[in-house]
């Protein structure tokens, strides 16, 4: 054994690296930079496509009467009216589910985060939704149906707008406790050391959600005016324009459905303005929720 | 006369124990502070005596901190009664999310105050901290606009509004400017002899400057406790006088 004790400093590699490696590496990086490009072109493309598709064969459909007028007699067959039914009732239907789930979601995720935290039970809670979330809306719709029959409702105003706003339920909460997920753990500290109780403590906390809270709240009366799936038996489906809680109502989904089934051009090119209708709507509740992320953000917290 | 008393404190997070057999005294309406490394336990004992550690599930604690010679600890105690008797100042400024007015009235507010009685409050403790003339204008506004010197008095003012008999102040000027931190450490000395405050501080300088009473903690331990000149004139244990030659830590 010698007594000689190893450099502690190993002395840094001084050799170039070969200039044939560097190259495949730059060559590398271009091929998936190239990649990746070409995916987001895709999903540009696909969105660009559906806007265009809608565009160019509903625009010709598009007039005032159809946006302000409900479909008349022979509306199917190529006659006159529009549409409003099916607007009044989609706008009815998901602003409905949308207060309806807050007034559910907003005490439920508050308890979360002021009183349960991380517990086992706020992890199950967290679960339930997560899974009420990928339930498909048609499911929801069955639910209601045998619901409604067992109570003895017809379809309705009201039974479309609990059932959708069970499909809403999961996202508005889920979205709140993301939201409040973010809350600093100062905020907490603040709020408890100057004496606040835990019921105090939840009205802190959705005071600092409050930007998100909105943008929840959009994102949600977004989805709900989407969906066909849970207000095809529930709300059921008329001509006529909205007429209280009690009698049915049509929504845009559906009404794209019936028109685009008929075997007349002139109206399945309604379907698909009404398809551009509902596009819209969402398109500009989605830029509306995306900006007011912003907006409202000046008194929290970051 | 002490105000706040630690008996046999023992703190664990998970496993890992922070506090091991803390026993320490504050004299009342004096300024102690609490000095030690990074990493020693000075944030998680003052965390102690508002009841804030409870916020982190997995920390357990025995011993007993009493606060008037009772247990804020014991079985039935009231955590929000035992929390508006003491005052937090944190580290970094954390102004609520709302105006300037209504960051110093929330704590007023929650006590059910009535409304003359908070707009005096708020404007007599706005003046103690020295904000008052830079925000009159501007009481409506969003705190979050504030710059970290004005949002940390705030905080102060904030803190103060509800009258508390003790003031913890962890790190409180840590995070300022130097005018700033001077600033505050001016207006924590004026309180000497209004408040009993205990605060955490890594500047051995500031505690030198402050500090009637010093403790001085090592890897969760309390290692020594003294009056502040006694402490720094002739401290006794060996860490002591290594860590105030700067030699460790
Ligand atoms: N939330 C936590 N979970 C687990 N361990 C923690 C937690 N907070 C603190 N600790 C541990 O407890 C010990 C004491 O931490 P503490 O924050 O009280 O130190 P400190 O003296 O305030 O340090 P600093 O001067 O850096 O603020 C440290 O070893 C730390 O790793
Ligand atoms: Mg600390």
């Amino acid at each position: 054994m010698s007594e000689h004790i190893s450099d502690p400093i190993p002395q840094a590699s001084v050799r170039p690296a070969k200039p044939l490696y560097l190259e495949r590496r730059r060559l590398e990086e271009r091929v998936f930079l190239a990649l990746m490009r070409l995916c987001l072109l895709g999903a540009a493309a696909a969105l660009g496509m559906i806007l265009a598709v809608i565009f160019w064969r509903g625009v010709g459909a598009l007039s005032v009467e159809m946006l302000t007028q409900p479909p008349r007699g022979n509306f199917y067959l190529g006659g006159g009216g529009g549409i409003a039914n099916a607007i009044a009732g989609s706008i009815l239907l998901a602003s409905g589910a949308t207060a309806a789930a807050f007034c559910w979601a907003a005490p439920l995720v508050l308890y979360l985060h002021a009183y349960a935290r991380r517990s086992r039970f706020a992890a199950w809670v967290r679960l339930t939704l997560d899974v009420l979330w990928g339930i498909p809306s048609i499911v929801y719709g069955a639910f209601g149906f045998s619901l409604m029959i067992l109570l003895g409702l017809r379809a309705s105003l009201l039974a479309g707008v609990l059932t959708l706003s069970l499909v809403v339920l999961p996202i508005l909460a889920r979205t709140l406790d993301e939201v409040l997920r973010m809350a600093p753990h100062q905020l907490l500290e603040t709020g408890f050391a100057l004496g606040a109780t835990r019921a105090e403590m939840a009205g802190l906390l959705l005071r600092q959600a409050l930007p998100g809270l909105f943008t929840a709240l959009l994102l949600a009366f977004g989805r709900g005016v989407g969906d066909a799936a849970s207000v095809l038996f529930t709300a059921g489906y008329t001509d006529n324009m909205p007429g209280g809680i009690f009698s049915p109502v049509a929504s845009l989904p559906l009404a794209v459905f019936f028109q685009l089934n008929a075997p007349f051009p002139a109206v399945q090119e309604r379907a698909y303005a009404s398809a551009l209708v509902l596009t819209v709507m969402i398109l500009v509740i989605s830029l509306t929720a995306h900006l007011s992320l912003r907006r409202l953000g000046k008194h929290v917290v970051r | 006369m002490y105000s706040l008393t630690v008996q046999n404190l023992n703190v664990w997070y998970g496993k890992q124990q922070a506090l091991k057999n803390i026993d320490v005294a504050f004299p009342e309406r004096r300024i102690s502070a609490i000095i030690g490394p990074s990493g020693c336990g000075k944030s998680t004992l003052l965390k102690s005596f508002n009841r804030l550690l409870e916020l982190n599930e997995q920390v357990r604690i025995e011993g007993r901190v009493l606060l008037d010679g009772e247990d804020i600890y014991a079985p039935g105690v009231d955590v929000v009664a035992v929390r508006s008797r003491i005052g937090l100042l944190a580290q970094k400024p954390f102004p609520l999310p709302m105006s300037i007015f209504d960051n110093v009235a929330y704590g007023l507010r929650l006590q059910g105050r009535n409304k003359r009685e908070i707009a005096e409050v708020v404007e007599a403790q706005l003046r103690a901290v020295g904000l008052w003339e830079e925000v009159k204008e501007r009481l409506k506004a969003p705190a979050t606009g504030l710059s970290g010197g004005q949002q940390q008095r705030l905080c102060l003012a904030r803190t103060l509004a509800v009258r508390p008999e003790i003031l913890l102040c962890d790190e409180s000027t840590a995070s300022l400017d130097p005018l700033s931190a001077r600033g505050i450490e001016e207006l924590l000395a004026a309180l000497r002899g209004h408040y009993t405050i205990i605060m955490v501080t890594h500047d051995i300088d500031q505690a030198r400057r402050l500090a009637d009473y010093v403790v001085f903690m090592w890897l969760g331990e309390l290692v020594e406790k003294a009056p502040a000149a006694e402490f720094f004139g002739a401290p006794r244990a060996e860490l002591t006088q290594a860590y105030l030659a700067r030699r460790i830590g």
